[in-house]
């Protein structure tokens, strides 16, 4: 079924109308009952009190002209009119007989005062030709209804007293649905603008724009969602911004080697060169070129992989500072030709439950920076130290530094502090990249200080091995 | 095909039996030798029948109908029971509780036994006419006449019917020998209850009044001449008439609860009662008044020498008329 659909504006506006018009018709009808019950009723006790308080002073016997004169004098001070009637036709005495006269009470009514009752009747009066209250108090002899009290207001002086108060209600009613609905429409479009406007921002960012933004207002929860909207908004540019340049970087570093070899091969190929020791010089360079190419495919390979859902990590106990060792065994030929000391200062109790071959990428990726980076006659310095269920590896080189505000973009990946690219220190751009992950996968953290000019100081943390959760 | 017809048979018998429903209610037997005041309780439609010696209630009738009058008939066992908001007219014989019904439609205010007590004459107030039957219920009769017919009174030489228009300020005197009105005299507001004079060939007239004005005197007007001739106090709206002799006249004043007793030939107040609560019905046995009285739910035996109340009795609720019933023993 395809029902009407309103939007959240008219909701809320249908909403807050029904809110009103309920509420109002409920002091209406609250009024009207306070009337009936309270004033209504007060005038009728009222007259009723009145009525027996005459009724009182009759003795008894026929009612005599001194009591009728006494009624008449009260009846020129009381608020109602009032009259005492002894005559036997006006109280019904012939009604059994069915005669063609209109009597003051009914049967029904002289039933009532026959046993002692007030009646008490609210509506037209054929006598007065008119709405009235009326109050009827028995003037009782024994069984003998010697006459009645009639007490009468017209009904229209007490209505009119409601009358007054019902304009007022009436007029104050309308204000307030105005007033109610402009305030209403005011807090809904104060609602609703900030989402519409939400909607137009999140249309755009669909369609790439993130220029648009949403103006934050209030501090409430529209206000912080428009916020929330805003920081994705902000984030999403920004990821958009580094894959741009990523597929830049892939593309420029890519085409560098291949132009290279594309050059070289085709000097070759066209006879340009002849003779023996320059076609060895550029196969060597398309060797190398092929290489560089080659490492970067693996790495990009292995990033893609780390940064997978789920790449299986061979993890086992090992002892951190012998990895260390190992690792920087291999580096020894590197740091003669540099003639850049090293100085270990390792804890050996160091156990630490990660993927070998990973955490000597790791050691690896950031020994080869900061032995790149580092002049000669430099100096490497590697210290292992275990705190609270985590060691640190720190590696710290006396190279050129990196400038503070380039460090917190380190990681990013083809991120190079040296935008030169002149290709002059090697690397990918991705080593810090698959470093970075690769810690991640291990949940550890990574560090890095720099003073400019001095050195950086890269910091790895890993939590030990515990072996209470390992078994 | 046996059990088809006895099918028919018993609806048969179901439709006579819900029918004649009604037809098959017997009502509490008063021995004949018993006598009696039968009250009509008109407000709770009921009637009481009160044993006069004792005080003893003997029987009382709840009818399902509304009614406002009864009538002793002349065998003075069936008492007949009407009401202007029925349609029909009740006889339920007292000493067997058995019932019978006709059917002469509404409108029926009043009813009265003719002077040889061979007729029943109604007041049909629908129409306005006074109709005549026998009392086998055959119809012998109907005449129109003035607004509201109710108090009516046969003069004892069965040559006359006096009806008073209640609602009017007129009398018509119909002739029973033509079933035609002979006769309409102009009397006082709202007529009702009164007395024939044989002797000086005299009516007497009460009523209710003209409009708020209640009436406070008793006309008397000549029927051979048709004029009035005098009028005397007896306040407050005298309605119900009756003698006992020919010296004594006992009527009923409602508006004022008063009885009084006037000397006929002169119209002097000879004594009177103050009783009662809108005393509405008054009737006499041998020796005794009785008195309902609406508003207070009682009947009075009045002593009509003394005049003084010798007995109350307490039944019933809004007792309009009282007959009187004079056991077969008494």
């Amino acid at each position: 079924m395809k029902g009407i659909t309103l939007n959240l504006s008219k909701k809320i506006i249908l909403l807050v109308s029904f809110g009103i018009i309920f509420t109002l018709v409920v002091s209406y009808a609250l009024t009207q009952y306070l009337y009936e019950n309270f004033y209504v009723h007060n005038v009728e006790e009222s007259l009723n009190q009145q009525g027996k308080n005459i009724a009182k002073e009759y003795k008894g016997g026929p009612i005599t002209p001194e009591f009728i004169n006494k009624v008449e004098d009260y009846d020129r001070i009381a608020e109602g009119d009032i009259f005492v009637t002894e005559n036997p036709r006006e109280l019904g005495a012939c009604l059994p007989f069915d005669v063609d006269y209109q009597a003051l009470i009914t049967d029904e009514e002289r039933n009532r005062l026959l046993i002692g009752e007030s009646v008490t009747k609210q509506g037209y009066e054929p006598r007065f030709d008119r709405q009235v209250m009326a109050v009827i108090v028995p003037l009782l002899d024994q069984k003998q209804l010697n006459g009645v009290v009639y007490l009468y207001l017209p009904l229209s002086s007490i209505t009119e007293a409601f009358n007054e108060v019902r304009y007022i209600l009436l007029f104050m009613g309308l204000l307030f649905i105005n007033i109610a609905l402009i305030i209403g429409k005011r807090l809904v479009n104060r609602i609703t603008g900030p989402l519409r406007r939400m909607e137009h921002v999140a249309r755009q960012l669909a369609l790439g724009n993130f220029n648009e933004k949403v103006e934050v207002t209030s501090r409430d929860e529209i206000g912080n969602l428009g916020a929330a909207l805003n920081h994705m908004s902000t984030a999403l540019e920004e990821v958009d911004q580094r894959r741009r340049d990523f597929l830049a970087n892939v593309s420029h570093d890519l085409r560098t080697p291949l132009s290279y070899i594309k050059g070289y091969s085709e000097a070759m190929i066209e006879g340009v060169v002849t003779e023996e020791e320059q076609k060895k010089k550029y196969l060597r360079l398309i060797h190398r070129e092929a290489g560089r190419l080659q490492r970067l495919v693996h790495d990009l390979l292995d990033l893609a992989q780390l940064e997978g859902d789920s790449y299986p990590l061979n993890l086992m106990p090992l002892s951190l500072a012998q990895l260390i060792e190992d690792t920087m065994g291999k580096y020894e030929p590197f740091l003669q030709e540099k003639k850049i000391g090293l100085i270990l200062d390792l804890d050996f109790d160091v156990i630490v439950f990660a993927d070998e071959d990973r955490l000597e990428q790791v050691i690896t990726n950031i020994v080869d920076n900061a032995i790149r980076y580092s002049p000669e006659n430099g100096e490497l310095k590697m210290v292992l130290t275990q705190r609270n269920n985590t060691c640190t590896l720190t590696i710290s080189d006396t190279g050129e530094g990196i400038p503070p505000e380039e460090l917190q973009r380190l990681g990013e990946r083809f991120y190079r502090v040296d935008k030169s690219r002149t290709r002059k220190k090697g690397g990918s751009g991705l080593g810090l990249s698959i470093v970075k992950q690769i810690v991640f996968l291990h949940k550890g953290t990574i560090h890095i200080d720099s003073v400019l000019g001095k050195g950086t100081d890269v910091s790895v943390t890993l939590p030990l091995y515990d072996v209470n959760v390992a078994d | 095909m046996f059990r088809r017809r006895s099918l028919l048979l018993i609806t048969f018998i179901a439709i006579i039996f819900f029918l004649s429903g009604c037809q098959f209610k017997t009502f509490q037997q008063v021995p004949d030798q018993d006598s009696v005041i039968a009250v009509a309780n008109v407000r709770e439609s009921s009637v009481s029948f009160i044993n006069i010696e004792t005080g003893e209630q003997l029987a009382k009738w709840k009818l399902e109908v509304s009614f406002t009058r009864v009538l002793l008939m002349p065998d003075n066992k069936t008492l007949m029971i009407y009401g202007r908001q029925n349609p029909d007219v009740t006889f339920i014989n007292m000493s067997t509780g058995k019932l019978k019904q006709w059917k002469l439609g509404e409108g029926i205010s009043n009813a009265v036994l003719s002077a040889d007590q061979k007729m029943i004459y109604f007041a049909e107030r629908n129409m306005n006419k006074v109709l005549f039957y026998d009392l086998e219920g055959e119809k012998k009769g109907e005449v129109e006449v003035g607004e509201s017919p109710y108090t009516m009174i046969p003069t004892p030489d069965y040559q006359s019917l006096i009806v008073y228009h209640l609602n009017g300020a007129s009398l018509s005197i119909i002739d029973l020998k033509t079933l035609k009105v002979k006769t309409t005299l102009t009397t006082n507001d709202n007529p009702m209850g009164g007395l024939y004079i044989a002797q000086t060939n005299e009516l007497w007239v009460g009523g209710h009044g003209a409009g708020a004005e209640p009436e406070q005197n008793i006309s008397v007007f000549s029927l051979s001449n048709g004029q009035k001739k005098r009028e005397f106090p007896a306040q407050v709206m005298p309605v119900d008439f009756l003698t006992m002799d020919d010296k004594n006249a006992f009527v009923l004043s409602h508006g004022n609860n008063t009885l009084y007793r006037f000397d006929i030939p002169t119209g002097n107040e000879t004594g009177r009662l103050h009783l009662g609560a809108n005393p509405l019905g008054l009737a006499a046995g041998k020796k005794m008044l009785y008195v309902s009285s609406y508003d207070s739910n009682q009947v009075f035996e009045v002593d009509p020498v003394t005049l003084k109340v010798t007995n109350t009795f307490n039944v019933g609720s809004g007792r309009l008329q009282i007959v009187v019933r004079e056991g077969v023993g008494t």
